[in-house]
Formats: C-alpha cells, sequence, structure tokens
C-alpha cells in the first residue's frame, strides 16, 4: 500500500503535460508551402477536418473539412498563426500529406524540410507531393465525393498509381534522404488541378455527377540538386520507376503486327550489376506478364509465335527502358537513376574520386547494358486471337 | 444434584421457555429428561427415547447401574458420556437430550432436528456440463458430498470450534499422501491464537487466516461447489468447511485459478486453450480498456488511423466534460446498477434493465453527457468483468480500473504503462499460503503450465503441481 502513495505521486506530478481533449484540437490532413520570393514570405494552406460534420455527414450542407491559410516568415510561425482564425489549435500528427511549389524546393528546401523532420509531430511517413503550378497548391480545398476528404482523396489515388506503376511515393523521410545523400537526385510525384478551381472548392463539385474541379494525380517531377528540371510523361515514368526497381506491377502496350498488345506486369525487379572499370552497368530485369489485350492477326495458339511475342515485347521494353534512359541523360544531364550511389556502395573510394567530375566525364559516358527476361506465362481468358479466327476461318 | 444443575440451567438461560425440563421415574430412579425444543426433533424424542424409557423401566434390575441399562438398550445411535456442567451446555445447544440420572453418569442422546435446506444447484457458479449440487448450510451435508466423491481413507479432516458465542463448527480437509499438513497446522496455530466473539460465516473465517491489508486481490476462493472442491483437494489443495456457511474456502490458490472454470473439464482442450485466451484476454479489456482509451484520445492521438479519430472526435464534439469524468461517470452509474441489481428481489430486475439501458445508455448520448463510443468501451469493460465468479476478483479489478485510468489521464500511454508495471510487480509479490500468486508462469512449473492459458490433453498432463503437491504423478498408465 506504501507503494501507491508513490505511484500516485509519480502519476500526479507529472502535471497532465501535453493533455489535449479531442473537442480542443483542430485536426489536421494535409498541408500546402509556398513561398513568395518578393517577400520572402511561406504562404502555408492548411485541410482541418469538421469533425462536427461527420456525424450526421448526409443532413447538413456543412462542408467535410476547412481551410486555413497564414503567411509568416518561418513555418513554425505560419503554423501557430493559424489560431488567430481557426478557434482550435492545429493537430498535425495526422497530416497525410505536405505539398511543395516548385519555389519552396528550389528556394528553402532545407529550412523546410528542417522544421518539418525536426518536429515531433509530424511524421515520416507522411508523403510528399509538388504542385507544378500555383494553382495546383489549392489542390486540398476541392470537394470531392468518394473520400470526403480531398487529402485522402489525394493519397488514395497516389497509393493505387503507385501500385499501377505510373508514380512513385515519396515519404518526407524518402525526401530528406534524397535531398541529404550527396549521391542521390530528387524525384517527386506531382498533382495537377483540371477544371474550374473557382466552383471545384463548393458544395456544387459534389452535386453533379462530373467534378467541376478535379486533383489528378501526375507522372514523377525530376530535379538536379534543387534545380527544378521536368516532368516526365507517364510512360517515361514508369521505365524510370523500372531502372529505380520500385515498379513491381503496370500496363504496358506494344505495337505488334499492324495491331497492339498490352501485357501486365507482375513481380518485376531490376537487379544491377556495375563494371567500374569499364564505366558500365548491367541491367537484368526480371519478372512476368500476361496479356490483356491481343488486337493482332496472331495465331497464338501456336507455342512458336507466342515465344516470339515474348522474344519481341522483351527487346520493346529494353528499347524504351535505355531510350528513356538517354533521353533524360542527354537533355537534362541528372542522374535520377541513383547510378551514383550504386558505384559508391560498390566502390567508395572510385566515386570520391571522380565526385566532383561525374556529370562531366563518368555520367555522359556511362553505358547502360539491359537484359530484359520478362516471361510471358497467361494468354487470358480465351485460348485464340479473335482477329486471328475471323480471318483464318 | 440434578436440582442444582437444572436450577444452574434456568439461571443461565434466565429460564428460557424453549427448554424443556421433565422428570421421569424408573423404579424410584429419577430421570431428568432436558432438551431444547428449537433444536430437537419431538418426533424422533417419542419415537426412541421415551418408548425406549418406557421398555427399559420393564426391564431394568435394580441391582444394575441404570447408566449401563440405559446405555445398552436405548434406540439411538448417538450416545454421549456427559463428563462435566460444560458439556451439558454443549450438547443442549447442540440438539441433544440430556438425561440426567440421579446418582449416576448423565447422558446426551442426539435428537438433532433437520434445521437445513435441501442440496440446490448451485446459483452462483454455473455450468453448462457437470454436477448440478452445491453445498448448504450443514457442516455434515456438505462433508458428505466431499465424501461421496472421494472415497478414501486419506482425506484426513480436523474440526475446532471457534467463536466465544457462536461455537462454529470448522472442518479443516486435506488428502494425506498427496499434500501435507503444513497449511492445515498453521491455520490451526493461528486460529487457537485468536479470541473471538463470532464466527457466521466463511468470509470471517477468510480474513483471519489471510492478510487482509496485503493486496487487494483474493488468495482464498470461496466455492459452493463439492466438485471444485474435491478436485482442489486432489491438486494438493488444503480445504475449510464452515457449518452454516454454504462456501468452502479452497488455499493456497494461484491467479490462474480464477481463469480455470468447471465446465473445463467437459471441453477439449484445443477448445479450451481458445476459451482461456478469450478469459485472459478479457481480464486485460476489463482492466485496461477505459485507461487506454483515455490516454489515447487525449495524449496519443497518433495511435489512431485518421478515420477513427475523425469519428472519436465528431462523436465527443457535442460532450462537455473530459474523458476521463466522462468515464468515471459510466463507470459509476454502470457499478451503481449492477450492486442494485444484486440487492433488490427478482421482480424488480427488468425496472433495472429497463433504466440501464434507455436512461443510461441512449438517453445520456441525446443529451450529450457521454458519447457512444463511451457506451461501447464502458459495456465492453463491464460484460468482460462478468466472465469472472470471484466476487473479490471483481472489486481488485475495479480499483486497478481506476488506477489505470489516472495513469492514463496524468501521463498517456506512459502513465498506462507504469501502472501495468505495478500491477505486475503487485501480482507477483502476492503470496497464498507462501506459494507463489502468479504460478505456473513466475516461478515457471512445466506442470502448472499445462493447465494454464494453453491446456493439454488430459492424458498428457500426468503430474501434478510440483508446488502444492509432494506426490507428483496424476495418472500411472496411460
Amino acid at each position: 500500500m506504501k507503494k501507491i502513495k508513490y505511484l500516485l505521486l509519480i502519476l500526479l506530478l507529472t502535471g497532465c503535460q501535453n493533455y489535449r481533449e479531442l473537442t480542443d484540437i483542430a485536426i489536421t490532413t494535409a498541408i500546402s508551402v509556398d513561398y513568395n520570393t518578393n517577400t520572402n514570405e511561406y504562404i502555408l494552406l492548411t485541410q482541418v477536418v469538421n469533425s462536427v460534420k461527420q456525424q450526421d455527414a448526409t443532413s447538413s450542407n456543412e462542408p467535410t473539412f476547412i481551410n486555413f491559410t497564414s503567411t509568416s516568415t518561418s513555418l513554425s510561425e505560419g503554423l501557430s498563426k493559424i489560431v488567430l482564425e481557426s478557434p482550435r489549435k492545429l493537430y498535425t500528427t495526422q497530416t497525410q500529406i505536405i505539398i511543395l511549389s516548385k519555389e519552396v524546393i528550389e528556394n528553402k528546401l532545407n529550412e523546410v524540410l528542417d522544421y518539418f523532420i525536426r518536429n515531433p509531430e509530424i511524421r515520416g511517413e507522411t508523403l510528399i507531393l509538388l504542385a507544378p503550378d500555383k494553382e495546383d497548391l489549392k489542390g486540398i480545398t476541392i470537394q470531392t465525393l468518394l473520400d470526403n476528404l480531398s487529402s485522402s482523396n489525394i493519397v488514395s489515388s497516389l497509393k493505387e498509381s503507385e501500385k499501377e506503376g505510373y508514380t512513385t511515393l515519396i515519404t518526407l523521410n524518402n525526401l530528406t534522404d534524397m535531398y541529404l545523400n550527396p549521391y542521390k537526385e530528387i524525384i517527386l510525384p506531382t498533382l495537377h488541378i483540371e477544371g474550374n478551381i473557382n466552383v471545384a472548392d463548393e458544395e456544387i463539385n459534389k452535386t453533379s455527377t462530373n467534378y467541376k474541379g478535379t486533383v489528378k494525380i501526375g507522372p514523377l517531377a525530376i530535379f538536379k540538386n534543387t534545380t527544378y528540371l521536368t516532368v516526365l510523361s507517364l510512360d517515361e515514368s514508369k521505365y524510370l520507376n523500372i531502372i529505380r526497381n520500385t515498379l513491381n506491377k503496370s500496363i504496358i502496350t506494344m505495337p505488334y503486327n499492324e495491331g497492339y498488345i498490352t501485357f501486365e506486369l507482375y513481380n518485376i525487379k531490376a537487379k544491377y550489376k556495375p563494371d567500374i572499370k569499364n564505366n558500365t552497368i548491367t541491367l537484368t530485369i526480371k519478372g512476368n506478364a500476361k496479356t490483356y489485350e491481343t488486337i493482332t492477326n496472331t495465331n497464338i495458339e501456336n507455342k512458336e509465335k507466342v515465344r516470339d511475342i515474348q522474344k519481341y515485347f522483351n527487346k520493346y521494353i529494353k528499347e524504351n527502358v535505355l531510350d528513356t534512359f538517354n533521353n533524360i541523360r542527354t537533355n537534362y544531364n541528372t542522374d535520377i537513376f541513383n547510378f551514383r550511389d550504386i558505384y559508391h556502395k560498390c566502390n567508395p573510394k572510385y566515386l570520391n574520386q571522380n565526385y566532383h567530375n561525374w556529370y562531366k566525364e563518368k555520367y555522359p559516358k556511362l553505358e547502360l547494358k539491359i537484359n530484359s527476361n520478362i516471361k510471358l506465362y497467361e494468354k487470358g481468358k480465351i485460348k485464340e486471337e479473335i482477329i486471328y479466327v475471323k480471318e483464318n476461318r | 444434584m440434578n436440582n442444582k444443575i437444572i436450577k444452574k440451567i434456568k439461571e443461565e438461560t434466565n429460564n428460557s421457555s424453549y427448554i424443556i425440563y421433565r422428570e421421569k421415574y424408573i423404579k424410584k430412579k429419577r430421570i431428568d429428561i432436558i432438551y431444547h425444543e428449537a433444536l430437537t426433533s419431538q418426533d424422533k424424542l417419542s419415537d426412541f427415547i421415551y418408548r425406549s424409557l418406557d421398555k427399559i423401566e420393564k426391564i431394568y434390575n435394580e441391582k444394575d447401574f441404570l447408566y449401563d441399562t440405559i446405555k445398552n438398550n436405548i434406540a439411538n445411535i448417538k450416545i454421549k458420556k456427559i463428563k462435566n456442567y460444560q458439556d451439558i451446555i454443549t450438547y443442549l445447544n447442540n440438539g441433544f437430550v440430556i438425561l440426567l440420572i440421579e446418582d449416576d453418569y448423565s447422558l446426551a442422546l442426539e435428537v438433532k432436528q433437520n434445521l437445513s435446506r435441501s442440496i440446490d444447484k448451485p446459483t452462483t457458479e454455473m455450468t453448462v456440463r457437470g454436477p448440478m449440487d452445491s453445498f448448504t448450510e450443514n457442516i455434515e451435508t456438505n462433508i458428505g458430498l466431499i465424501k461421496r466423491r472421494i472415497k478414501s481413507n486419506k482425506l484426513w479432516n480436523k474440526d475446532l470450534f471457534l467463536g466465544k458465542y457462536t461455537k462454529t463448527k470448522i472442518s479443516i480437509l486435506h488428502i494425506d499422501g498427496i499434500s501435507s499438513s503444513e497449511i492445515e497446522n498453521k491455520i490451526i496455530e493461528k486460529l487457537n491464537k485468536i479470541k473471538i466473539d463470532k464466527v457466521i460465516d466463511s468470509g470471517t473465517l477468510k480474513h483471519l487466516i489471510q492478510k487482509e491489508y496485503k493486496s487487494i486481490f483474493p488468495t482464498i476462493i470461496s466455492t459452493e461447489r463439492p466438485d471444485k472442491v474435491s478436485d482442489a483437494l486432489l491438486n494438493g489443495k488444503t480445504v475449510i468447511i464452515i457449518d452454516n456457511s454454504p462456501f468452502a474456502l479452497i488455499m493456497p490458490i494461484s491467479f490462474n485459478d480464477f481463469f480455470i472454470s468447471e465446465d473445463d473439464k467437459d471441453s477439449k482442450f484445443m477448445n479450451n486453450t481458445l476459451t482461456r485466451i478469450l478469459r485472459y484476454t478479457a481480464f486485460l479489456i476489463t482492466v485496461i480498456t477505459p485507461g487506454a482509451y483515455i490516454a489515447i484520445t487525449t495524449f496519443n492521438r497518433e495511435m489512431l488511423p485518421l478515420e477513427l479519430l475523425i469519428n472519436f472526435a465528431s462523436q465527443r464534439s457535442t460532450v462537455p466534460f473530459p474523458a476521463f469524468f466522462e468515464a468515471l461517470l459510466m463507470l459509476l452509474s454502470f457499478d451503481i446498477l449492477r450492486e442494485s441489481d444484486l440487492r433488490i428481489p427478482n421482480i424488480g430486475g427488468s425496472a433495472i434493465s429497463i433504466v440501464g439501458a434507455l436512461i443510461l445508455g441512449e438517453a445520456a448520448v441525446n443529451a450529450g453527457i457521454v458519447s457512444p463510443i463511451m457506451i461501447i468501451i464502458e459495456a465492453i469493460t463491464a460484460i468482460s468483468a462478468l466472465l469472472f465468479t470471484e466476487p473479490e476478483l471483481i472489486n481488485a479489478i475495479k480499483w486497478y480500473r481506476l488506477l489505470f485510468m489516472i495513469g492514463g489521464t496524468t501521463f498517456g500511454m506512459f502513465g498506462v504503462y507504469i501502472v501495468f508495471i505495478y500491477f505486475l510487480t503487485n501480482l507477483s509479490s502476492i503470496n497464498s499460503f507462501n506459494k507463489p500468486y502468479l504460478m505456473p508462469y513466475v516461478p515457471l512449473s512445466i506442470q502448472g503450465l499445462k493447465n494454464s492459458i494453453i491446456k493439454f490433453p488430459l492424458v498428457k498432463r500426468t503430474k501434478r503441481d510440483k508446488y502444492y503437491s509432494k506426490n507428483i504423478t496424476r495418472i500411472i498408465n496411460k
């Protein structure tokens, strides 16, 4: 019984520090950060859940979330300034996405990463997106239907796009790693707004069958150091993901025999074998594929033919991967494939010697050899190809 | 001489109208028949005692001792020789009839009236399968119920009488060869030192032999099931049966014993293991849930998925009270409801359930006093506590629940962990009659583990727990 006195003393001496009731917090799900280079100020936009609304979501016209804005020279001050407008203090631990503008990354990435990584109320797993245009930062103000919160909408869409190979998930931890690691370059998934943003944040966006304005997940944006270069095309994003070994599943359409064949790729794995002496990297792509559509006049019952298609497909992948690599290298001269990192892991001494002339000498001369070994293992529900059957009967 | 004794009894009992005195002469020898009307059976008295005395009058030879003749010819089994005045009082108060023979030894003959109820179904410890008899208030019946199950000479008992006024009979049982009489001797030694005026029930005795202030967890199990008692005896435990109480006391016990039901014997080991895991989980739920809920919603909100957090926040948006107060309010009202349910007669039961379900549940939510999620938390907490039949354990759970709530309110999940560590250290420091309470987990006992949170098939459990029994072989041939 004596011990219980000490126990109660320990507990009561904590002074209930950090105690906050659920009714006192504004649950923040998304933050977008912009930077005005003229005034040197951050422009913050936050999405806060309207927790009162959720209880009777169908009956009232209240929105499911509210957006608060503030401007300040420092991020922490900017976020704390939101209480001037909001009746509750921001609770940012559940933040799902942080959207950064081009200006932030080019000018203030150091400060932004420092604040978010240092802040215990922001998770390292928070997803980071790039808004290529200033308008796109307003993606978190749009009313959406399937997910009540537009941030959840963006996260779900982003995760599904990642599964299909269109983009890559970059968390706060990943971004910090890419920023701090001298052997890596930054890539970020993008989002952009389609339609009319001026009505998209109103209830009307949810009452019509077509969104008046909507957010779309875009392909990957590439950087050199912190300089923004471009946004790749969707196909380039896919092949970039194959090279970076971040693609597991995707759909690729290949022109074939005056028609086309669509393949679904599964379990794609890429392996590197660097040959530092000859400045060569051998990339072996392995995996499985099955045909989705075969709109071509070919007898796919014939095993020889199928073997032919497989061979042709592997060649097609090899060419496209190589094209993507060459295109990015010649146009932008940025090593977003992390080849420098591979060299460093393989032979740190060699890379440190050549670190400064990497982009001048080593990288432009680097040879990428590709072995594609994707196996075709399924032809779909029916045995024969429809066009072939119709024309040969 | 007889007159002197009668006068003394009358003086001591304030001339009680229930004590009947009757004189009878056998061949001019005076016999005083004394008995307590309320305790004795009139039928037995007239059928056996009076008729026998009439018969004895005819065969009595005046040269013989009357005491011997009565002793040899009376139609009654239980005959006691009276040695002193104290004996007369003892037997008189125990339903004997006293035959005071002039100038000779006196006799006490048992003509006890059956004042106890018949053997009923157990009401506090129900089972689906298993025996349906339970102890009564009569110590002889209770011993009989045990003896019916253990037909062995090795079931030894030691009796003593306790209470200056009540003179309650207490039987301490153990099976010789399976357990030692060590605990029995200790208890007797302890009880002999105590001078107490009354022992009415098993509860009083329980507090006399255990250290009541040491821990809030019970170190003795009280049961009304003879099969549970027999099983405990055969596992090397000691049992106390007390007169006028339908509850026997089993000791020493371990914490694990509260999670074992008599129904378990009927179910297969695989199914039973699942049930045991369920019981342990229910225990943790009933102790920790309110505290963990408060900790998670007021400190560690990052532990919740976003959608759940939004749901919690929206449900709590109309409640003006802190989460701790809200939880306390619900726990208090449920405990009041439960306590009142125990006290009121069966007729009022439905009224209570209406009040409980409608007013405390639905109306309180609509009025914005508590949130629906708190009702769910409270409901799961309360239902989980109903798995345990020992009322003392439920009371201990209540205290710890409150402590966990304080931990959660002041320090979040860290507070809950701190209280949990305190809970574990407290639990492991308890001894039940010098046997570790957290057996078979701490100290580890392989034999005990086979019948704990996991259960092994019966044929695999060939040995008794070495901590309870010196003779550990249970099954010799598989």
